[in-house]
């Protein structure tokens, strides 16, 4: 007999359906609110109307110095926060998914370590500071890291906690010899603690315009693999009596969800707390455990880190705080005062 | 029907099941028993494509591996309980394989039907994490009945069930064979499995050791050497069997 006052009945004024159906339209409008708030605020306060103006093309719209502000420092800026926030939340969401496992973060399988590892060996090989070369070689280092955690499972690459396992053993070999690395060169802990930190100062159109194809392909194919991603909430002998073939979809899950979080991780450094949050709050406030919810999650993690973002620049202000930073020190509260008031659990 | 035939399983070196052969009809519910590590889950895992096999199975006369699987659904011993999703989220990924549920337009009566006479109605809503272990069994077996499969493999479906819950949810289960649903099971209480399976079927060490109507095989010296003798079987009023384990007390 369960314990009625533990029992967590889903109660409220809203029943799931409608919580289903209202969450991606409260995401979308979230998300544009973000935006706004975002290309508005700031050390130069713009004017909300002229920057409406301005995008729309409209006569009477931003000139001179607040203009170039809009258009190349600060819109590009929102849209890579925008671009990243969604890949690591649907990411997160993808792992948690295919792992049957409510902590799994996009980092998971090396990534982190691998993009790390990258990040610090472009750092020795130029001078101190952010190069051309970091991304591409924090991009390589993630998706080397995942395939070669894949690689040492072997066999058991359909089994979740090896994969897990693996993943935590290569990040550990990796963060070694990244450290190793820091020690003898130690002119290079600076720049590459800041990269960790996360950052998406100085983040250019050019920037923007090398994610986003990989990025927004991945939601996409992350969104039409979502009904299929739900079979495997069950053991893998039930999902393949839906028809689903558990062992090919999760691989499937598993590289797209790398190409993200590596892109992200070139673009961004390493941005914590997005991709593991922001599935749980959106899945528990939706009241849907299934993965049918991670194009909101996508939507909610872009919003989420935009206004992230918008926080790192301004509280400091004209200083700026790493986006990592915020997003822990506002997300892990929130995250928590949900997890106490809620009685059904936040999976 | 589902039948299998010379159905050899190895598994780390070890033979798990030695050229079994069987068929169940359709409409029939045939029961395998047997010891602990007799191979009956096996047989059943191996129809799901669980498990690498050689030898054949065939469902109405179609190799399995042409058959769509979502048409032989699967209740299983160990079950993943999802973790915050509600009792009705759960059943429904039984429609799963008809697509959306836009498209699957008889699903949502199918689901509330089911919910319905397996008395889950009242917590559709809940969690299923924090269900009861019988609650929970009777979900799964919801969630498999949702999916209309022409075969259910059934293993240890009523394990973890009150006694009166167990003859609700078989019956249940019972009524679908008259539209023709196929039903092997493995159960350990074979008594309640004669009530009934048309069919027995004994395993014992990966090999079939006899098989036939339950009331025959539950009197055989076959079944009472498989379990080494440790069994007592009566019969009750309408003739099926009773089967209870046997004590050796000091003084028998």
């Amino acid at each position: 007999m369960v314990n009625p006052s533990v029992v967590p009945l889903r109660s409220g004024i809203f029943s799931d359906r409608l919580r289903a159906r209202l969450a991606p339209v409260i995401a979308v409008v979230l998300l544009l609110v973000a935006l706004l708030l975002g290309v508005a605020l700031g050390p130069v306060g713009l004017d909300m109307g002229k920057i409406a103006r301005t995008l729309l093309g409209i006569h009477g719209g931003l000139t001179g110095t607040d203009r170039t502000i809009l258009l190349q420092l600060r819109l590009p800026r929102v849209i890579l926060a925008a671009l990243v926030g969604a890949a690591l939340a649907a990411s997160g969401s993808a792992y948690q998914a295919v792992f049957r496992n409510p902590l799994a973060d996009p980092y998971l399988l090396g990534v982190a370590a691998g993009a790390g590892l990258g990040a610090t060996i472009a750092f020795i090989g130029r001078d101190p500071g952010v190069t051309p070369s970091v991304p591409i070689f924090a991009f390589f280092g993630g998706i080397v890291a995942v395939a070669s955690t894949l690689i040492i499972a072997g066999r058991r690459m359909n089994d979740p906690p090896t994969v897990l396992l693996a993943g935590i053993a290569f990040g550990a070999f990796a963060t070694a010899i990244q450290t190793f690395l820091q020690q003898r060169n130690s002119a290079v802990l600076r720049p590459v603690y800041s990269w960790i930190l996360g950052q998406l100062n100085g983040a250019g159109w050019p920037t923007v315009i090398d994610v986003a194809p990989y990025i927004l392909l991945s939601l996409l194919a992350l969104h039409l693999l979502s009904r299929r991603m739900d079979a495997l909430l069950l053991s893998d002998d039930e999902a393949r009596s839906l028809g689903v073939n558990p062992g090919r979809l999760r691989m499937m899950v598993i590289v797209i969800a790398t190409l993200a979080t590596s892109t992200a991780v070139a673009a961004s450094g390493l941005i914590g707390f997005v991709g593991i949050v922001i599935p749980h709050l959106v899945r528990s406030l939706t009241h849907q455990a299934t993965s049918r919810a991670i194009s909101t999650i996508a939507v909610a993690g872009a919003a989420f880190l935009v206004l992230a973002d918008l926080g790192g620049r301004t509280v400091v202000s004209p200083a700026e705080l790493p986006i990592g930073v915020i997003t822990a020190f506002v997300g892990a509260p929130f995250f928590l005062f949900v997890l106490r008031t809620r009685g059904r659990g936040l999976v | 029907m589902i039948r299998f035939e010379d159905l050899n399983v190895r598994l780390g070196g070890h033979t798990i099941l030695h050229g079994v052969d069987l068929a169940v009809d359709r409409g029939g519910w045939t029961c395998l028993i047997g010891p602990n590590g007799a191979g009956k889950t096996t047989v059943l895992r191996s129809a799901i494509g669980g498990i690498p096999f050689t030898g054949r199975i065939q469902i109405d006369g179609m190799k399995i591996d042409r058959v769509d699987p979502s048409r032989i659904a699967y209740v299983s011993q160990r079950p993943a309980i999802p973790e915050g999703m509600s009792v009705g989220e759960y059943v429904r990924l039984g429609r799963f394989p008809f697509g959306t549920p836009r498209s699957d337009q008889r699903g949502a009566k199918v689901v509330a039907d089911l919910l319905e006479e397996l008395n889950l109605d009242g917590i559709e809503r809940q969690s299923v994490t924090s269900l009861s272990g019988g609650e929970f069994q009777r979900c799964v077996i919801a969630r498999a009945l949702t999916q209309e499969a022409l075969v259910l493999l059934l293993d240890e479906p009523t394990s973890a069930l009150d006694l009166h819950r167990q003859i609700e949810v078989l019956d249940v289960i019972d009524r679908r064979r008259n539209d023709g649903l196929t039903v092997l099971s493995t159960m350990h209480d074979i008594t309640l499995a004669g009530m009934y399976a048309d069919k027995f079927v004994v395993m014992d060490r990966g090999r079939i050791i006899i098989e036939g109507p339950p009331h025959e095989v539950a009197n055989s010296v076959d079944l009472l050497r498989t379990f080494g003798g440790g069994i007592d079987v009566l019969k009750n009023l309408d003739g099926l069997p009773v089967v209870f384990p046997k004590r050796e007390t000091p003084n028998s």
